[in-house]
């Protein structure tokens, strides 16, 4: 049986493995979660009671006299991992095991809660297992949690809940996206639409957002809880819904006739990986390419070396900073719709560039003055972007700057290859007044319509790029403002995570605006939240890393590059010759 | 979904006093949520309609705080409510509809980023930083610092962060300190310019100076103290601090090797870099093939212009046929016309081919076509060569010279000259000769 150590380090690993910086992170603990951790992180062979065992497990090390006892699992380890990872997971297993018996009328209570809590200890009754009183004991555990993740450049999605009632229980509640049977429900009305024609198989997480919102209300509203998805109004929570549900797509086995014959066998999860674009312009020769540029799969296991094939050839699939793997050099079709296999994990067998009518590619948030536009996310409120798209959009476009809804500079028609395609520079959102246009293009539509009225924006100062999204240097810092499409009074809270003692520093600032009397902030990382704001809808908060000049530690580049002579090399100072690097070769 | 309509008035005056008074209206009445755009008639004079777009309301009657608004914004006249778009295109028949939001987002296209060439020197520049003279060379050791953390990176990057640090306010003066680190042995640039790579640390035997060594290539805080725990360090300044500062380590030379620092860090000591170069480097013409050579480019896109010895001009007398390039052959700036993007390229009009490199080695090959003789002035008993500014060698050579010091070249007599210290008679005189290059030798 694996250890509490064991499972705390795999679970962690496993629900931040593969994501970008600046995702957020959800703990989104279920059996089908703990099966694949046990497999593949685990060693352990599938469906040999792994859910059984982790339970065993936490109760081994976290039930003493008949109590729940934290007092081994609380701050970080030695492994700079919070202890308390696997208990919360217990908690989160919990909250989606409540699916299992949830009606239509009942309201979610925590007695209905904690029942399923005291079974995952082993406890019968009621009420608050005992050991974890009062309520809130617990709450530290998600605080290190949270903290943790600010600190690697993630976002943290756990969250305490504003009604007294069920305060505490929100937390591992907020982590549970898809319970139990909703996967199943799922997975077959995906196969419905597909069977019908209103669905692809190759689709990417966009596009199968944009079926979600045209069908999901319809296909889904039998369950209460799909239903308050459907609805939810946090767009950092409705896009964390949408990724679960393409999580759910993407593993499909189309060739298996339902998901419950899969669930029940309790075989391993099969993923896919996509692939978005990334823009090279070659300005000396004039000329523009679109590349693969594959997204590392979520829940990634350190270590695995996947490869592409294409004509014969394997590509191996490196990354090149988290949640993206290095673009593939040559030139892709857009159009997508393509279907590479892959080889090295045993659970991944294909990378699929979706197919598509348009993509919206941004500036890469670790140098925007680079030029490099890819598709590393939407843009935020007040940034350009670029709009790769097929002629047959024009009018769509067309209609959006008309209303006022969307604005670019200048469009360039693309030519050879890339034909029939055009590119829409510097297109920016102007307006959050979407809902009075009707759309001819629903998926151009639907992903240009801004989910956020106002975000925080950091520009400026000088930044260094590391595994977490990256950090800015101390006298250097940045700008901070709330670019918003409304002029309104907002307050900002500042607090610094490294240090949680220290007063948190609340400003107000006038939306649009730099805001000026911010002082310079020493090394730490921070939270930047928008506390009040009067209308619209909430305003994601952020961190922001700033560093000592004293941390900086020297990176290898990927690629050196050396002034090439007839008989040596060069770099700086270091000289090569041909014999030294033909001797280096052969060693 | 309630499709968006608009209400339409025929108004007087100014369409920009109009749409203000508009604007202030409805933002008084907290009205920016149902009022989102305004559409005019382009160019409108006089007499001229104004239409309203009023969101989220059915029916045919317009509400009272909408009705409250064109009041208090004085559009008294008949109201045509309901509109469509498409009715209110008709309505203004051939005249384009002007649209004007309420957003509070103001519009700035970043495209037009034109960071230039990193090798076009062309351009004379100067700049005089407001930070102190001490303050600027630790902002150089600071971008130093951050070349190393980045380790690679584009040209636009590399403007941005001399930008950041004050250390330029245009790209043309962040030209000059690329090549200053490239002198210096901190970086390389790519064949097309377009990115950068760190190189790595290297400790450099100073010929002049015994048991001296100096510091190129990556370099942190950090990794400064760890070289501390090795050696007596020093640290000097560039002149006028146009550079990161010299790090001057008092070491026992022994054998040239790789000694590993700290994981992934390896310091190389590389003995007289200096000489080692001269004596590997080929002559111009062996240089010339290193440099890249641009195939097939169209340059009937773009504007020619050609360096004449003091600025670009345009040279009717070239013109491009199929692959055939026709034109004397020198240091060329082409300007694409689709995009504004420069190219200064050198035309070798034997090979037919376009040569990429560093502007001053550009503009020594034109001399050398032009037949001009170039004379260096060697100070034997001072270890100093003069070369003059106007005659600046090619990076490659030059480095060679840098690397015999660490220290960048001192203007002399008026800026017409760059003194060279540290210069032994064994690193000069292969130089001058590989260049095709006369060396005078002084006594005092």
């Amino acid at each position: 049986m694996a250890s509490y150590s064991d499972w705390n380090k795999a679970i962690a690993e496993y629900f931040v493995g593969g994501l970008p910086a600046g995702a957020t992170v959800y703990l989104s603990v279920d059996n089908d979660a703990l099966r694949d951790i046990g497999h593949r992180y685990l060693g352990r062979e599938i469906g040999s009671g792994l859910v059984a065992d982790f339970e065993a497990t936490i109760r081994s090390e976290c039930i003493r006299s008949g109590q729940v006892n934290l007092d081994n699992i609380s701050g970080l380890g030695p492994d700079d991992l919070p202890r308390g990872v696997a208990f919360l997971a217990a908690m989160v297993l919990a909250a989606h095991r409540m699916a299992e018996d949830e009606d239509e009328e009942e309201r979610v209570s925590d007695t209905n809660y904690f029942t399923r809590l005291r079974e995952v200890f082993g406890f019968s009754g009621k009420g608050r297992p005992p050991g974890l009183l009062p309520a809130g004991i617990e709450e530290p555990l998600w605080e290190t949690w949270n903290r943790w993740i600010i600190q690697k450049g993630w976002l943290p999605s756990a969250e305490y809940g504003l009604d007294p009632v069920n305060r505490y229980i929100n937390y591992p509640l907020s982590q549970s996206l898809l319970r139990e049977g909703d996967k199943e429900r799922l997975e077959d009305v995906l196969r419905g639409e597909e069977r019908a024609g209103r669905l692809n198989r190759a689709w990417d997480r966009d596009r199968l957002g944009t079926w979600l919102r045209v069908r999901g209300s319809s296909l889904l509203s039998t369950r209460r809880h799909f239903r308050e998805l459907i609805q939810e109004s946090d767009p950092k929570r409705y896009d964390a819904f949408v990724d679960a549900v393409y999580e759910v797509y993407a593993s499909m086995d189309w060739t298996q006739e339902a998901a419950r014959v899969r669930h029940a066998s309790g075989l391993a999860i099969q993923r896919r990986l996509t692939a978005g674009l990334y823009r090279h312009e070659d300005f000396l020769a004039g000329t523009i390419n679109y590349c693969l540029y594959p997204r590392q799969p979520k829940r990634s296991q350190r270590g695995a070396t996947l490869k592409l094939f294409k004509d014969g050839e394997k590509y191996p699939l490196q990354e090149e900073r988290p949640g993206w793997f290095i673009p593939l050099h040559w030139a892709e079709d857009p159009s997508g719709g393509v279907i590479y296999k892959v080889e090295g994990d045993p659970l991944i067998q294909e990378l699929v560039l979706p197919e598509r009518g348009f993509w919206i590619l941004v500036r890469d948030p670790e140098s925007p003055g680079s030029g490099v536009f890819a598709s590393w996310g939407q843009p935020d409120v007040g940034q350009t972007f670029l709009l790769l798209c097929r002629r047959e959009y024009g009018d769509q476009l067309q209609i959006l700057r008309d209303e006022n809804l969307l604005t670019w500079d200048h469009e360039l028609p693309l030519t050879g290859s890339y034909d029939g395609w055009v590119e829409y520079r510097e297109c920016m959102i102007v307006s959050q007044n979407w809902d009075g246009v009707l759309p001819q293009k629903e998926d151009l539509y639907d992903a240009l319509k801004p989910e956020l009225s106002a975000s925080i924006t950091v520009t400026g100062g000088l930044k260094v790029v590391d595994q977490a999204g990256g950090a800015w240097l101390e006298g250097l810092q940045p700008e901070v403002k709330i670019t918003s499409f409304e002029d309104k009074l907002v307050r900002i809270r500042i607090t610094n995570i490294t240090h949680p003692d220290e007063s948190a520093v609340e400003l107000d600032a006038i939306t649009n605006k730099t805001i000026r009397d911010l002082q310079q902030l020493s090394p730490g990382v921070y939270w930047l939240q928008v506390i009040e704001s009067r209308g619209g809808k909430q305003v994601p908060p952020r961190s922001m890393r700033i560093i000592g000049w004293d941390s900086l530690d020297c990176i290898q580049p990927r690629q050196r590059i050396c002034v090439e002579c007839r008989g040596f090399s060069l770099q700086g100072a270091v000289i090569e010759t041909t014999t030294e690097l033909e001797h280096k070769d052969q060693q | 979904m309630i499709e968006r309509r608009y209400v339409g008035v025929q108004t007087v005056g100014r369409t920009a006093q109009v749409l203000e008074r508009i604007r202030q209206v409805v933002r008084s009445c907290n009205q920016t949520h149902a009022i989102p755009i305004i559409k005019v008639e382009k160019k409108a004079r006089g007499q001229f309609y104004i239409f309203l777009a009023i969101e989220g309301v059915e029916g045919t009657r317009l509400p009272d705080p909408i009705a409250n608004v064109l009041k208090l914004a004085g559009l008294t006249g008949r109201q045509y409510w309901p509109l469509t778009l498409s009715e209110i295109k008709y309505m203004v028949s051939a005249a384009e509809v002007e649209t004007y939001g309420f957003s509070a987002l103001s519009y700035k296209p970043l495209w037009d980023r034109d960071v230039g060439d990193p090798y076009d020197l062309s351009v004379d520049t100067t700049f005089r930083s407001e930070t102190e003279d001490a303050q600027l060379g630790e902002k150089y050791n600071q971008l130093l610092y951050w070349l190393s953390a980045t380790a690679e990176g584009s040209w636009e990057a590399f403007v941005r962060t001399c930008l950041a640090l004050g250390l330029t306010d245009d790209s043309k003066y962040a030209q000059r300190i690329f090549r200053r680190l490239i002198l210096l042995g901190h970086i390389e640039c790519s064949k097309d310019g377009a990115d950068w790579a760190i190189c790595p640390p290297a400790l450099v035997h100073c010929p002049s100076k015994s048991g001296v060594g100096f510091l190129c290539g990556q370099r942190t805080p950090k990794l400064l103290k760890i070289i501390e725990g090795f050696w007596t360090v020093a640290e000097y300044p560039q002149l006028d601090n146009q550079g990161p500062s010299r790090i001057e380590v008092r070491y026992e030379p022994s054998a040239e090797g790789v000694l590993q620092l700290t994981s992934g860090v390896a310091l190389h000591v590389t003995g007289t870099a200096s000489t080692r170069l001269a004596e590997l480097l080929p002559d111009v013409e062996g240089w010339k093939d290193t440099l890249t050579s641009i195939e097939k480019l169209n340059t009937t896109n773009c504007s020619v212009e050609r360096w004449d010895g003091s600025q670009y001009a345009q040279c009717p007398d070239f013109y491009q046929r199929g692959d055939k390039y026709v034109g004397e052959p020198g240091l060329y700036r082409l300007t694409r016309e689709a995009n504004s993007y420069q190219m200064v390229l050198y035309f070798d009009c034997n090979g037919q081919k376009w040569l990429k490199g560093d502007w001053y080695g550009l503009r020594f090959l034109v001399y050398r076509d032009a037949g001009q003789d170039c004379e260096v002035v060697y100070q034997a008993n001072t270890n100093e060569l003069m070369i003059p500014a106007a005659e600046r060698w090619p990076l490659l050579y030059e480095r060679a010279l840098v690397l015999a010091t660490g220290q960048l070249p001192r203007p002399a007599d008026n800026q017409k000259w760059l003194r060279y210290e540290g210069v032994s008679g064994e690193l000069a005189q292969p130089l001058a000769s590989r260049l095709g290059v006369v060396l005078k030798e002084i006594a005092d």
